[in-house]
């Protein structure tokens, strides 16, 4: 059952295969054009002109020249090209080979090889090329690239930017006294220019066709990998860009390195100075920055993105650190002691206070302070740390406003010594499970109030010598110059009202 | 307890952890007499959708949930079907989130420490049309209506934009830990009373366009020594 199914697709292949190594033969064999059905010789012999008919086959180029050189406007007329279009069958680049073959009525491999052969002549093979991709319409359409790309602002804005580079660069060629690249450069300027609008409006296919002979021209420099790999597949409207712009780059970088190791190499035309050959050596480093550049750009924005990926890996670390210490701890404990509800509550507590410190507040000031390591250096910070110590130690709440915040001095750390012992006491005998603590920072000075709904007491009846409230919180507030009072029956809670006068502004 | 012809408060639960509204609902039923949880919905447009069908009384709103928590649910249901009372309730007393809750139209904010009675108390004072003040929200107003001078070019509307005395006075004593009644005797004033300053000064929060509300949400004051 399970073989079945597998031999089965096995077999078609065979058969298919069958066709296809009969087809090459036809496309491959070079001296029958016209057996080739695309090739439509019949519409291109009405609109030649006459005499070129019958000598087209021994001499394609002989052909070529003599109407061209005696009929040159109609050479280039609409009528002698306006049906040739581009196919869209067997094409290697962008099809303009084939339509040159079909229209001369030569093998499409002659006319590649006189393309390829005519590039080598200072590029115009190259030129020819782009020229007929912008000019000859694709298969199936009306429209030439050139068109559509003339209508477009910014096309004819890279195109003039891309030519003036190359103008600047064959004016520079011809200072320097260096004549054979003016006869590199000025078919490379067509090409390129109109390699930038075929760019921005060719369809998808010839976006591709283009990128690869871009990538063909520059794999003679040392540059394919970077134009390769920074182009890369055409797969949306920001290749375009993406894509000139290297290629622009790449054009002038090649060209300041050629023109700097061309003088470094002959200097005849110049004194052999310093100065040309400092000269020379910056055209060199500029153009190979200018090629290497975005290689450059390319390792630090991967750098970047792996700084940024660890750091954020750290953080995630810190944060399991953190609560693994801290809420599985005392998960664990609150498992333990399950029996008792009141440790439970306090642990929850306590874990829930600190969790939102770390979750909530922006500066872990409080947890030095808690520390005992460094003083808290603001007075709401001061408090929070009070608040912490005496849950964690006496298990009630601890409700803490502040409205205002200021820098703490000595006279603010004893205020703040003292709400810590009114808070303690409130903890310790009162028995209610809230206290609420509320300080209030205004110019000239601070109040805070200390307040539970315990059981309070009445404060005429405490022994003077009862340490606590004399000393930690009257005396200790009396020598800094505050006031302190305490309010306080039995059966209605306690309030201890402290107030500190702040130290003038220097 | 209260009369049996009284109907119950109608409560909607929205809060995005499951866990939390099981909870909630648990104590509320348990202990709350005369209070009734009548949905509940664990998104922001499942609320919005339940909530103008169901009319309740008071909602009971988490203040973080994704897709812009508990103000974009006041926004919402505010827009479609007006007259609805919110209360917000977080694990946050962060600024920011307290003050955009009562800035969409929160008539009171708690936390989730709450106890449940004192929990049951305020879902009473928001459905009966008042606002409830936290400690801390009292603090924060204090705060962000401090008597700093403001720019003179600021329009400052005085109806809006300050606190009176009186309203001072008594979310001074909110802070410090005081109920409503008790404020009501420290002051020699009638709860009723106490109600509608601080129903006042909900108001004020909620409209006011004072420059220095959401300045000081993003930076706590800092208090120049005075000269």
């Amino acid at each position: 059952m399970a073989s079945g199914p597998s031999t089965a697709p096995a077999s078609p292949p065979g058969p298919e295969l069958q066709p296809v190594p009969a087809a090459p033969p036809a496309r491959a064999v070079p001296g029958a054009p016209p057996a080739r059905p695309s090739a439509a010789p019949s519409p291109s012999a009405p609109a030649w002109p006459a005499p070129a008919a019958s000598g087209s086959q021994p001499a394609p180029y002989g052909t070529w020249r003599k109407p061209a050189a005696r009929n040159w406007r109609s050479f280039l007329s609409r009528e002698t090209w306006g049906h040739v279009r581009r196919p869209s069958q067997g094409r290697l680049l962008a099809g303009v080979g084939q339509a040159l073959a079909d229209k001369l009525g030569v093998s499409p491999l002659a006319a590649r090889v006189a393309l390829v052969a005519l590039s080598f002549f200072g590029g115009f093979g190259i030129a020819i090329y782009v020229g007929g991709w912008l000019f000859l319409p694709p298969e199936g359409s009306e429209e030439p690239i050139a068109r559509t790309a003339l209508a477009d602002r910014r096309t004819v804005g890279l195109v003039a930017a891309a030519a003036s580079i190359l103008g600047a660069l064959m004016v520079v060629a011809g200072i320097l006294g260096a004549p054979a690249l003016l006869g590199a450069v000025s078919p490379g300027l067509v090409s390129v220019a109109g390699l930038v609008a075929v760019w921005r409006h060719a369809g998808r296919e010839d976006k591709l066709a283009a990128e690869r002979l871009i990538s063909l021209l520059s794999a003679a420099g040392p540059n394919a990998a970077i134009v390769g790999s920074s182009g890369g597949p055409v797969n949306g409207p920001s290749t375009g860009r993406r894509l000139v712009v290297p290629l622009l780059r790449l054009l002038a970088g090649a060209g300041l390195i050629v023109l700097g190791t061309s003088t470094l190499l002959a200097p005849k035309h110049l004194n052999d100075t310093d100065i040309t050959v400092a000269l020379a050596a910056v055209g060199v480093v500029a153009g190979v920055s200018l090629v290497l550049a975005p290689w450059w750009l390319r390792l630090g924005r991967e750098l970047a993105a792996e700084r940024r990926q660890r750091t954020r890996a750290e953080e995630r670390a810190e944060m399991a650190a953190h609560l693994h210490d801290s809420v599985l701890q005392t998960l664990a404990l609150i498992q333990r002691s399950a029996h008792d509800p009141q440790q439970v509550q306090r642990l929850a507590r306590a874990q829930e206070r600190q969790l939102r410190s770390w979750l909530f507040e922006r500066e872990p000031t409080q947890q030095a302070g808690l520390a005992g390591t460094e003083e808290p250096p603001t007075l709401d910070a001061g408090l929070l740390a009070v608040q912490q110590e005496v849950e964690a130690d006496h298990g009630l709440r601890v409700e803490v406003v502040t409205v205002g915040d200021c820098a703490l001095d000595e006279r603010l750390r004893a205020l703040l010594a003292a709400t810590r012992e009114a808070v303690v006491n409130s903890a310790k005998w009162s028995g209610a499970d809230v206290v609420s603590v509320y300080a209030e920072v205004e110019p000239d000075a601070v109040s805070l109030f200390v307040r539970d709904r315990g059981r309070g007491f009445d404060p005429a009846a405490v022994a003077a010598d009862r340490r606590g409230i004399s000393e930690s919180i009257h005396g200790r507030v009396e020598r800094h110059g505050g006031t302190s009072s305490i309010r306080s029956a039995p059966g209605k809670g306690t309030e201890v009202t402290l107030k500190m006068p702040r130290r003038p502004a220097p | 307890m209260t009369s049996p012809a009284k109907p119950p408060l109608r409560v909607f639960l929205v809060d995005d952890h499951q866990l939390f509204r099981a909870g909630a609902r648990h104590e509320i039923t348990s202990q709350g007499a005369g209070v009734e949880i009548v949905g509940e919905a664990g998104d922001v447009a499942s609320a919005v959708e339940q909530i103008c069908r169901v009319v309740p009384d008071v909602v009971l709103l988490d203040v973080h949930m994704p897709d812009g928590g508990g103000p974009e649910v006041i926004r919402r249901v505010n827009s479609t079907c007006p007259g609805i009372r919110f209360l917000a309730l977080s694990v946050s007393d962060a600024a920011e989130d307290v003050i955009g809750c009562i800035r969409a139209g929160a008539r009171g904010y708690v936390t989730k420490t709450i106890s449940t009675p004192e929990l049951l108390d305020a879902l009473r004072v928001v459905a009966a049309g008042d606002a409830v003040f936290s400690p801390r929200l009292a603090g924060f107003v204090l705060d962000a209506f401090a008597a700093t001078p403001e720019p003179v070019t600021l329009h400052l509307d005085p109806e809006l934009d300050q606190l009176t005395t009186r309203e001072r006075e008594v979310l001074r004593l909110i802070a410090r830990g005081y109920a409503y009644k008790e404020v009501a005797r420290e002051l020699y004033i009638s709860v009723k009373t106490v109600e509608t300053h601080v129903s006042a000064v909900l108001r004020k929060l909620q409209l006011t366009n004072r420059h220095q509300l959401t300045r000081w949400a993003m930076e706590r004051r800092l208090v120049p020594p005075g000269s």
